[in-house]
Order: C-alpha cells, then sequence, then structure tokens
C-alpha cells in the first residue's frame, strides 16, 4: 500500500456521489429551489436594478469572508471544497424555497389561535422549526451523501454553519428588496440593521448547533449509546430553535421602530445585542469545546508514533495549533522559499492523514501506518536537503 | 496503537452497513410534510368554500377555501369587506363613480396605506392584462407587527372603482398567494 493510495483512501470525497440516493435528492431539491427562487428573485430586481446590483454585492463583501472563517474553523481536516459548496447552495436555494412553501405553518397557526397572536408570535414559533429543519436537512444529507466527511463534530458545525450562510444571504436579499424598498437607500439601511448590526448572530449560529447535532449522532457510535447521543442532539437542536425563537419574538425586542432616525441608528446594534450575544458566545464555547476534542484525538492518534519517522514531539506541538502551524511554514518560507515553505504545508497535511490512518487500524505496523510513516519521512527528508530549509526545520515543523 | 481513540468514522473493518434508501426517504418525508403539510392542513381546517360576497354593488367575490368574510363596513360612500384566512386577510373596498384612471385610485390608496402604518414601503406599479394596477408594499404598524401586501387599483367601464388588497404578517404572504390570485383574478369590476 502506497502513502497515495493512504491518502485517496481517506479523502475527499466529493459532492458528485451519483451512487447515493441522497445526491439525487439533494441536486433535486437545488433545482427546484433555483427555478422557485429565481421567479421570486426576478420580480424583486424590478424594484430597482441599482437596489438588486448592491444588493448582491454588499452580500458578497460579507459572505465571502464568513464563508472562509467557517471553512477553516476545522483545525486539522478541511472538508472537501465541493460539499461545502453544496452546504452553502442546499442553505441559499432549497431550504430557501422550501421554507416559503411552508409559510401555511402561520395559516394553521392564525386558524388554531387567532389571527392577532398569530402575527405577533407566529416568527418566533413557526418560522424556526421550520427553517432549522429545513437547513439541518442539508446537513443529514450532506452526511447521506459523503460519510466519511462527517467524522465529528465540528464538522457537522461547518456544514450546518454554511447552510445557515447560504440562507442568510438569499433571506436578506429578500428583505432588502421587500421590507427595505429595494432602493439604493434603502439596501443599505437593511444591511446595517441585518448585517452590520446583527450579521454575528442569526443563521450561521442556529443551523451550525443543528449541525453540530447531526455530527454528535453520526461520529459518537462507538463511544456512547444510541438514547444518550440522541438525547445530546436533541438538546442541541432545541438550543438552536430556542436561540431562533428568541431572536425572532417581541420578548426583549428593544430595536427601535422604523423609521430609524438621529442616534438610534447607534443604539440599533446594542440593541440586537441583548438577545444575540449570550447565543453567540454559547455557540462559541461549543466551538472551543469541539477544538478541545479535536486536539485530544490528534494526540491520542499520534501518541504512538512519536519519536518514530513520522512525527517529532516539536513537530506536534506545531500541528496541533493551527496558528503555529501556519507561523511555521511563514518562517519557513522567509528563510528558504515558497517551495519550501510548500513542502512544509505537505509534510504536515501528510502528518494529519498520519494521525486519521493511526487511529483507524488496530495495530503500529499496520501497512497502511508504514506506508504513511514513511511518506512523513522522505518529505522530511526532502525538505532537509532544500537550502536553508534545514535551519528553519530544525525546531521542528513548528519553526 | 491500539490505544489510540477510534476515530468516529472507524476503520472498514468495522464500519456497518450503510442503508441508503430509508435515510434518504426519511429525509425526503420530512421535507415534504414541513414544506407541503401546511397547505394540507390548512385546507382540512378551513372547511368548505363560503358563497360568493357581492360588496356595494361593483364587484362580486368568490372566497377561495378558507376565506370567510370578517367584516364589513360602509362610509362616505366607500363599502369595504374583509375576507380572513388566518392572519391572512383581503380588504375589497369599493366606490361608485369613481370616474377617474386607476392610477389615481392607486395615488389614492397610497394614501390610505400612508395611514394605516408607522412605517410604508411601497414597490413599483405594474399594469396587468386586464389593465389593472398592482403594487407591492410592506408596512409597520406602530407596535412593530410588519406586514406584506399587494394591492389591485381597478377601475370599471362604468367608473367604478375597486381595490384589492390583500396583505399577511411579514413572510406569511407566499402561503396565501395562490389565494389571492383566485380570488382577485375572478372578481370582475362592473
Amino acid at each position: 500500500m502506497t502513502a497515495r493510495t493512504v491518502s485517496a483512501r481517506l479523502h475527499h470525497r466529493s459532492l458528485l456521489q451519483p451512487q447515493e440516493p441522497a445526491f439525487w435528492l439533494f441536486v433535486l431539491l437545488i433545482v427546484y429551489g433555483a427555478i422557485h427562487l429565481a421567479d421570486v428573485l426576478s420580480q424583486l430586481s424590478a424594484v430597482s436594478r441599482s437596489g438588486w446590483a448592491l444588493s448582491w454585492f454588499l452580500l458578497a463583501i460579507y459572505a465571502l469572508p464568513v464563508f472562509v472563517l467557517i471553512y477553516r474553523l476545522d483545525l486539522y481536516e478541511r472538508e472537501p471544497v465541493s460539499l461545502a459548496l453544496g452546504a452553502f447552495a442546499w442553505g441559499a436555494l432549497a431550504a430557501t424555497a422550501l421554507s416559503l412553501e411552508a409559510a401555511g405553518w402561520d395559516q394553521v397557526m392564525a386558524q388554531a389561535f387567532g389571527s392577532d397572536f398569530s402575527a405577533r408570535w407566529a416568527p418566533a414559533i413557526t418560522a424556526p422549526i421550520v427553517e432549522e429543519t429545513l437547513k439541518g436537512a442539508g446537513v443529514v444529507l450532506i452526511y447521506l451523501i459523503a460519510r466519511d466527511e462527517v467524522d465529528d463534530v465540528m464538522d457537522g458545525f461547518v456544514y450546518g454553519a454554511l447552510c445557515g450562510l447560504g440562507f442568510a444571504v438569499v433571506e436578506d436579499v429578500l428583505y432588502f428588496m421587500a421590507a427595505f424598498g429595494g432602493t439604493p437607500a434603502g439596501v443599505l439601511e437593511g444591511f446595517y440593521v441585518r448585517v452590520l448590526s446583527s450579521g454575528l448572530y442569526g443563521h450561521v449560529l442556529f443551523t451550525g448547533l443543528v449541525g453540530m447535532a447531526v455530527g454528535y449522532v453520526v461520529t459518537r457510535r462507538e463511544p456512547v449509546p444510541l438514547e444518550r447521543r440522541l438525547l445530546v442532539a436533541g438538546g442541541l437542536c432545541a438550543l438552536a430553535t430556542g436561540g431562533h425563537a428568541l431572536w425572532n419574538s417581541p420578548v426583549l425586542d428593544l430595536v427601535p421602530t422604523a423609521p430609524i432616525e438621529g442616534v438610534e441608528w447607534l443604539v440599533m446594534p446594542l440593541a440586537l445585542a441583548v438577545k444575540g450575544l449570550p447565543f453567540l458566545l454559547l455557540v462559541v464555547a461549543a466551538v472551543r469545546l469541539a477544538h478541545a476534542r479535536e486536539r485530544r484525538w490528534l494526540d491520542a492518534a499520534l501518541a504512538a508514533e512519536v519519536g518514530l519517522d513520522g512525527i517529532s514531539v516539536d513537530e506536534l506541538a506545531a500541528l496541533r495549533e493551527p496558528a503555529r502551524r501556519r507561523a511555521a511554514v511563514r518562517a519557513m518560507h522567509a528563510r528558504a522559499g515558497r517551495r519550501a515553505a510548500d513542502l512544509l504545508r505537505r509534510l504536515q497535511r501528510e502528518q494529519i492523514n498520519l494521525a486519521m490512518v493511526a487511529s483507524r487500524v488496530a495495530r503500529s505496523d499496520d501497512p497502511a501506518v508504514l506506508a504513511q510513516r514513511d511518506h512523513c519521512r522522505s518529505l522530511r527528508d526532502a525538505l532537509a536537503a532544500m537550502p536553508g530549509a534545514a535551519s528553519a526545520a530544525a525546531g521542528g515543523a513548528g519553526g | 496503537m491500539a490505544s489510540a481513540p477510534p476515530r468516529a468514522d472507524e476503520g472498514p473493518a468495522h464500519r456497518r452497513v450503510e442503508r441508503r434508501w430509508w435515510p434518504t426517504l426519511a429525509v425526503l418525508a420530512v421535507i415534504v410534510f414541513v414544506a407541503g403539510g401546511s397547505r394540507a392542513v390548512g385546507d382540512a381546517l378551513a372547511g368548505p368554500a363560503g358563497p360568493a360576497v357581492e360588496v356595494g354593488g361593483v364587484t362580486t367575490v368568490q372566497p377561495a377555501p378558507g376565506w370567510a368574510v370578517e367584516a364589513r363596513s360602509e362610509q362616505a360612500g366607500i363599502v369595504q369587506v374583509l375576507l380572513r384566512r388566518g392572519a391572512a386577510g383581503l380588504l375589497i373596498s369599493t366606490s361608485e363613480g369613481f370616474g377617474r384612471p386607476a392610477e389615481e385610485l392607486r395615488e389614492v390608496y397610497e394614501g390610505v396605506l400612508q395611514g394605516r402604518f408607522a412605517h410604508l414601503t411601497i414597490g413599483v406599479p405594474a399594469r396587468d392584462d386586464a389593465g389593472r394596477l398592482a403594487f407591492g408594499y410592506v408596512g409597520v404598524t406602530s407596535d412593530g407587527i410588519t406586514v406584506e401586501g399587494v394591492a389591485i387599483a381597478a377601475v370599471g367601464p362604468s367608473g367604478d372603482a375597486a381595490v384589492f388588497d390583500g396583505f399577511s404578517p411579514e413572510g406569511d404572504l407566499a402561503a396565501v398567494v395562490d389565494d389571492l390570485r383566485l380570488m382577485v383574478g375572478t372578481a370582475e369590476v362592473l
């Protein structure tokens, strides 16, 4: 078994898995969403072409860095780009269009409890359940399409958050063009209210938690009984839906009502933070816990490898901290050039692969481990042979 | 190596038999229920369609299933009938002998909407095949509830006028837009 074979088996499955029924359902609903939304969005674009263009421009400025940030949250194994884009597309097209179809639940609620109650509370009761279910369905489908790629709670968070980001972008366009009037001035007002003042909260966080729930159920099979996994996942989903419900509810609603004037513009972010900030902190804490678990996994997986050909103590110390990993690559680039830096980056990637291989086999002399260990050693040797690289690498991959 | 914790997806030797169809069908069932079930449940709760509603001798509207007359009023020659389905509504206002173009009727009704909401955004009007003027709007009430709606201003050959104003709380209009289209589309202004 060669290192190339090992690496190919480890990852990365793309979104394109026509042998999986889930793939076809995923594609079908995204196409449905695209057609449905094209109709809705084209009508809104007629309101103001310049406002329409400005909406997409502003949201691209917001969404691109957030996409990259979410994508890089996974410390050791970045998700395949096609799956990440698929999660975004699900949120933007399928989940949004399906949520529009599900608006009738508010009517059902009004019929059951009266129109006044429904007008005030339906956004807090039906919308969170409907939207989190439909966005979460995308994470489940991604898991069913590429089961190997959801191998940790953090993976679930990444896919869920990307679904949420896609949903937020299209929903924002709908709001900018409808609720905020669609003119450039209205779009700017909408951008201030929905993105600058509250862009840190909302769908990204809610669906990130739902994704964590999916990740927990499907990846913690061996150590945790099914009942407990479902209980934890149910708690995470309830937290996400509850946070969404609070965000949409009239409770603690300190936001100035339109038209917003003068100092109210400054009050807006603070008023929104009252509801959003606690939830943001909670999700940050959850992500940090997931990161700690990833580090524990790496430490345990490489414990028996440290000091052998695959990885040194110093290299492991750098490997487990993304900031140190990047610093080492930068230092290598400064001392020995781009090719050496690329090679070091590749060595780090293969050392993470070594951890994955080692954690998947029962014996340390498994041929797959031996091949991967040897591959890491050859990369280190090649790096050491490059002029200037040896001194940079002397302190291990951490530099 | 045995001490290393298993990565959650496990090695090939431990891999479970992957069920492909049932989980996918289960996800599909959830999506169909959540996205499509509201219409079925709403129709079941709604009951049959009521009789046609005549408004001020100017137009007649056939309520879609689930829609019922909630209020009638007449003031200063303006006859109004409010049809409701849940939180959504269709307010039909008529005036005999209006005698001016639909554009002026639209402007008058925009003024009515301005008075109804604390903050109002009005979309660009568009004329349909029947010569009616339709425009979307989003209003925020004084107690902070956002309402979205579509108003259609029509003036009949005899000069009588009718405005059909379909509205709902924010985000819900899509659920009743087919009903509104049916009711307003079949209502003729005399």
